[in-house]
C-alpha cells in the first residue's frame, strides 16, 4: 500500500511538473482571429497553347502546377508574363473561354510556356489577445508549398509564394502596452531559420506589458510588394474558393518559436477565388456639333468680323452682312467630333455652288484663289491681301485631338471649298484614325470683294458631312 | 399727407421710369440679340455590316440623338458610294442612283427617306431600316451612307454669306451572298520600308540595325466582296525566327479600293532594331480573314551602316592626323 501511495506521488509530481513546465499549453486562445486580404483573386499559371501576333490562347488542359485552363480569372489591364516577358492583356475574348489579347504583340511563344499573372494581396490580420504575455511577440504562418519551390516570384499551386518579402513590408500598428520593435520583426520563408516547411513565418516582437483583451493589427505586405497568392490548386473548380488555414500565435520572450508551443494560438481560414469580370458593352456611336463663335475672336489666327453664335439660323449660317470694298470679313466655327468607333472618322465640306447674287447662279462671288493665285481644292496658299484678291475660301485650325489637312499658319493659309456644281469631291477637313472624345477644329470662313462685284445679296449652301470610318 | 403725397408722387415716378427701362430691355432683348444657339447630332451605328442571302430581309434600327437645345428639322436619305479612298473614308455620290437602292426602305410609319421630320430638343428618334434583297438580285456588295441632314424649306433672302447644312452618316456595308464569307482577291502593294531610309538591290532592302524604320504597304480588293485586314506584320530570321510580331489591324476594305494598312494601335509598321541584329531577315505581312488568305514578304539586310561610317571616318581622322605628325619629321 505504501508502495502505491509512493508511486501514485511519484506519478502525480512528474505530471504536475510536466504541466508546470507546459502551463500556457491550450490555456487560452487568441479571439477574433481574422486575415482580410485586400483582394481575395487567385493567381494565374496557365500555358501558352498557341500565340499568333496579339492573339494569345490558353492551354485548356491543365497540367502539373498550371492550373489555370480559362480567361475567367483574367481581365484587360492585366499585368501578366509570357515566358518571363511582361505583356498587358489588352482585352479578354468573350466569345472564348481561353483566349484574350495583349497590348503589345506577344513574343514568339512554344506550346507550353508558362503564363502568369501575380495577385499579391496585403494581409490585414486582426485579434485580441486573451492572455497578458509582457515583452513577448506575435508569430504568423502563412502557408506555403511543400511541393515546389515557395519562393521563386511564381504562383504556387498550394500556398503563398514568398516572393521575397521582407520585415520592412510589414507592419503591426501601434497599440496601448505593446511597443513593436521592427528591429526585432522576422520575415521567414518557408524552411528558413526557425521557420518550419509548409509555412511563410513572420514575427513581431513588442515591449511593453501586453494585457489580454488588447486588439492588434498586423499588416503582411504593402504596396511595394506582398506574398504572391496561390494559383488555382489542382483539381480546382471556377468559381468554388480554395481555402488556406494560417495560424497566429504569442510566445512569451526569448523563446524559440520553432521548439516552443505557443502561449496562445488561433487558426483562421483564408479562401481565394477568381475575381468576377464584370464586363458592359459600350454601343459604338458618333456625334458631330456645330458651333458659332462671336466676333472679335481670335480663330485661325486672324480676328473674327462676323458673329456666328447668335445671328438668325445660327449656328447653322455665315451671315457676312453688308461687305466692305477690299476688305477682308472674316467669321468662324467650331466643329466637335466625338466617337468611339474604332476606325475614326471623316468630316468633309462641299458647297452646292458658288455664293450667287440673290440665291441665283451668276453673277457670283468667285471661289478664292488666294495670293498669289495658286491655291485650289487640294493646294493651300497664303491669303492675307484682299485688295485684288476678291473671293470667298476658309482655313483649318485644330483645337483639340483632330487631324486638319492645313493650317491657317501665321498668314492664313486657305482654300476655295471644293464645289458640286462643278463636279468636284467634298473635300477632308477634319479626320481621325482612331477612337475620339470631342475633337475640336475651327473653320474660319473669308470673304472679299472688289468694286466690279455687281451689288446684291450673295450667298451659298455648304454642307458638313460626318461619317465614322471603317 | 403733405409729407406723403410727395413720396407717392416720386413713387410713381420711379415706378414709370422702371418700366420704360423693363420694356426696353425686353424689346431689345426679343428683337436685337438672339440667343447662343448649338447644333449637335448623334447616330448609333456609325457602321453596318451585313452578310445577306437573295431572298432574304434584315431590319436595322438607326438611333438619332437630337443633342441640340433646339429642335431641328432632318432628313434622312441613302447615298450610294462605289469607292473609298484609303483611309476607308467612302466617296459618296449623290448623283448616283443605281437600282438596288430600292432594297432599303424605313419601316416608320411617320418617316420616310428624303422626307423632313423633326426631333425635338434633347430627343431621339429611331430610324428603322429595311432591306430586302430579291432573290433574283445580283451577288455582289452594297455600299451606301444613311445621310441624316439638317433641313431648310425656306430661304433667307436677306442673307448675305452661307448657309450650312450639316448632316451626319452611318456607313452601310451589305454583301449579297448565297455565301457566309465570299471569297475576294486582296493583294498587298507597295510593301517597303519608309524611302529614304533604305539601299535598295533588286528586291533586297540594306538598313542601317540602329535606326528606327517604318514600315508601308497597301491592301488592294481586286474581288466583288469586302475584306478584312485581319493578320499579322513580322520581321523574322530566315529560319523562322520572328524579331518584331505586330497585329494589322482589322478594317473593311471594299470592293475596288485600295486601304493603308496600320498596326493594331492604329500606327505605321514602326520597328527599332537592336545593335545586335546583323544579317539578312524577312518582312512579312500576312493577312488571314474569313474570305481571303494572303501575304507579302521583302528580304532585308541590316547592317552596322551608321557604325561602319563613323568607324571610316574616325580612321580617316587618324590616318591624317598620322600623317601630319610624321611631315614635320620628315621636313626636319
Amino acid at each position: 500500500m505504501k508502495r502505491i501511495i509512493y508511486f501514485g506521488s511519484l506519478i502525480g509530481l512528474v505530471v504536475g511538473f510536466v504541466l508546470l513546465l507546459e502551463p500556457t499549453k491550450g490555456k487560452a486562445d487568441l479571439t477574433i482571429v481574422s486575415d482580410t486580404l485586400s483582394t481575395s483573386r487567385l493567381s494565374v499559371a496557365g500555358r501558352v497553347l498557341t500565340i499568333s501576333g496579339n492573339l494569345v490562347t490558353l492551354n485548356p488542359a491543365a497540367a502539373t502546377n498550371f492550373n489555370s485552363t480559362s480567361t475567367a480569372n483574367m481581365k484587360s489591364g492585366d499585368a501578366i508574363t509570357i515566358n518571363g516577358v511582361a505583356q498587358t492583356v489588352s482585352a479578354i475574348n468573350s466569345t472564348s473561354a481561353n483566349q484574350f489579347t495583349t497590348v503589345a504583340a506577344a513574343p514568339s511563344g512554344s506550346p507550353g510556356n508558362p503564363i502568369y499573372y501575380l495577385s499579391e494581396p496585403v494581409h490585414q490580420i486582426n485579434f485580441v489577445t486573451s492572455t497578458s504575455v509582457p515583452n513577448g511577440f506575435f508569430r504568423v504562418l502563412i502557408p506555403a508549398s511543400l511541393t515546389v519551390n515557395n519562393n521563386d516570384n511564381v504562383p504556387d499551386p498550394d500556398g503563398f509564394d514568398f516572393n521575397g518579402v521582407t520585415t520592412a513590408n510589414a507592419t503591426a500598428s501601434a497599440t496601448a502596452n505593446f511597443s513593436f520593435v521592427s528591429a526585432l520583426e522576422g520575415a521567414t520563408a518557408s524552411g528558413g531559420t526557425n521557420c518550419t516547411a509548409g509555412y511563410h513565418c513572420f514575427e513581431f516582437h513588442y515591449t511593453g506589458t501586453g494585457p489580454s483583451g488588447s486588439a492588434i493589427t498586423l499588416w503582411i505586405g504593402n504596396l511595394a510588394k506582398s506574398l504572391i497568392a496561390p494559383a488555382p490548386a489542382s483539381g480546382h473548380n471556377l468559381g468554388v474558393a480554395d481555402a488556406y488555414t494560417i495560424k497566429v500565435q504569442q510566445f512569451a520572450n526569448g523563446v524559440n518559436p520553432s521548439s516552443t508551443s505557443p502561449i496562445d494560438q488561433t487558426n483562421s481560414k483564408i479562401a481565394l477565388i477568381e475575381n468576377v469580370r464584370i464586363t458592359a458593352t459600350v454601343d459604338p456611336s458618333i456625334s458631330f456639333s456645330i458651333n458659332g463663335m462671336p466676333n472679335s475672336v481670335t480663330a485661325c489666327g486672324v480676328t473674327t468680323t462676323i458673329n456666328t453664335q447668335t445671328a438668325n439660323n445660327a449656328p447653322l449660317t455665315v451671315p457676312f452682312g453688308s461687305l466692305v470694298l477690299n476688305t477682308f470679313a472674316t467669321a468662324a466655327h467650331t466643329l466637335v467630333v466625338s466617337t468611339n468607333a474604332t476606325n475614326g472618322y471623316i468630316v468633309t465640306a462641299i458647297e452646292n455652288d458658288h455664293m450667287g447674287k440673290d440665291g441665283g447662279t451668276t453673277p457670283f462671288i468667285p471661289d478664292t484663289t488666294c495670293n498669289t493665285g495658286t491655291c485650289t481644292t487640294a493646294t493651300a496658299a497664303n491669303w492675307d491681301v484682299a485688295a485684288a484678291h476678291p473671293g470667298f475660301g476658309y482655313s483649318l485650325e485644330s483645337v483639340s485631338g483632330a487631324t486638319v489637312p492645313f493650317t491657317a499658319g501665321a498668314n492664313f493659309s486657305a482654300k476655295p471649298f471644293a464645289n458640286a456644281s462643278l463636279l468636284q469631291p467634298p473635300t477632308t477637313i477634319m479626320s481621325s484614325t482612331g477612337v475620339s472624345n470631342s475633337h475640336t477644329a475651327n473653320v474660319c470662313y473669308r470673304i472679299s470683294v472688289d468694286a466690279t462685284q455687281a451689288a446684291g445679296d450673295y450667298e451659298n449652301q455648304v454642307t458638313y458631312t460626318a461619317t465614322a470610318t471603317f | 399727407m403733405n409729407i406723403i403725397k410727395p413720396y407717392i408722387k416720386s413713387n410713381y415716378s420711379s415706378i414709370s421710369l422702371l418700366a420704360v427701362i423693363f420694356t426696353i430691355v425686353i424689346f431689345h432683348l426679343s428683337t436685337s440679340l438672339a440667343f447662343a444657339q448649338d447644333f449637335e447630332l448623334a447616330v448609333y451605328p456609325p457602321l453596318l455590316r451585313v452578310n445577306i442571302k437573295p431572298g432574304k430581309s434584315i431590319t436595322q434600327v438607326f438611333k438619332i440623338d437630337n443633342l441640340s437645345t433646339e429642335t431641328q428639322t432632318l432628313v434622312a436619305r441613302l447615298v450610294p458610294f462605289t469607292g473609298a479612298d484609303q483611309f476607308g473614308n467612302p466617296i459618296l455620290d449623290p448623283t448616283y442612283q443605281p437600282k438596288w437602292l430600292e432594297y432599303f426602305s424605313l419601316a416608320n410609319s411617320d418617316i420616310q427617306l428624303g422626307k423632313p421630320f423633326e426631333i425635338a430638343a434633347g430627343q431621339s428618334q429611331q430610324l428603322v431600316l429595311s432591306l430586302s434583297v430579291p432573290s433574283a438580285a445580283p451577288m455582289k456588295d452594297l455600299y451606301a451612307t444613311l445621310l441624316i441632314s439638317t433641313y431648310a424649306n425656306t430661304i433667307d433672302t436677306s442673307l448675305q454669306g452661307s448657309s450650312l447644312t450639316a448632316s451626319i452618316g452611318s456607313n452601310l456595308l451589305i454583301t449579297v451572298s448565297t455565301q457566309l464569307s465570299p471569297a475576294t482577291i486582296l493583294k498587298i502593294t507597295d510593301f517597303s520600308p519608309q524611302p529614304g531610309s533604305y539601299i535598295q538591290i533588286g528586291d533586297t532592302y540594306i538598313l542601317d540595325n540602329i535606326t528606327p524604320v517604318t514600315f508601308f504597304a497597301n491592301a488592294v480588293n481586286d474581288g466583288d466582296f469586302t475584306a478584312e485586314s485581319k493578320g499579322l506584320f513580322k520581321i523574322q530570321s530566315f529560319s523562322g525566327n520572328p524579331v518584331q510580331l505586330q497585329s494589322v489591324l482589322p478594317q473593311y476594305i471594299i470592293a475596288g479600293s485600295q486601304r493603308k494598312l496600320i498596326n493594331g494601335d492604329s500606327e505605321d509598321f514602326n520597328f527599332t532594331p537592336s545593335i545586335g541584329l546583323i544579317g539578312g531577315f524577312q518582312a512579312q505581312i500576312e493577312i488571314h480573314s474569313d474570305n481571303v488568305n494572303t501575304s507579302s514578304q521583302i528580304n532585308l539586310i541590316f547592317l552596322p551602316l551608321k557604325a561602319l561610317f563613323g568607324l571610316a571616318v574616325g580612321l580617316s581622322l587618324l590616318l591624317i592626323i598620322i600623317n601630319l605628325s610624321f611631315k614635320p619629321l620628315e621636313n626636319q
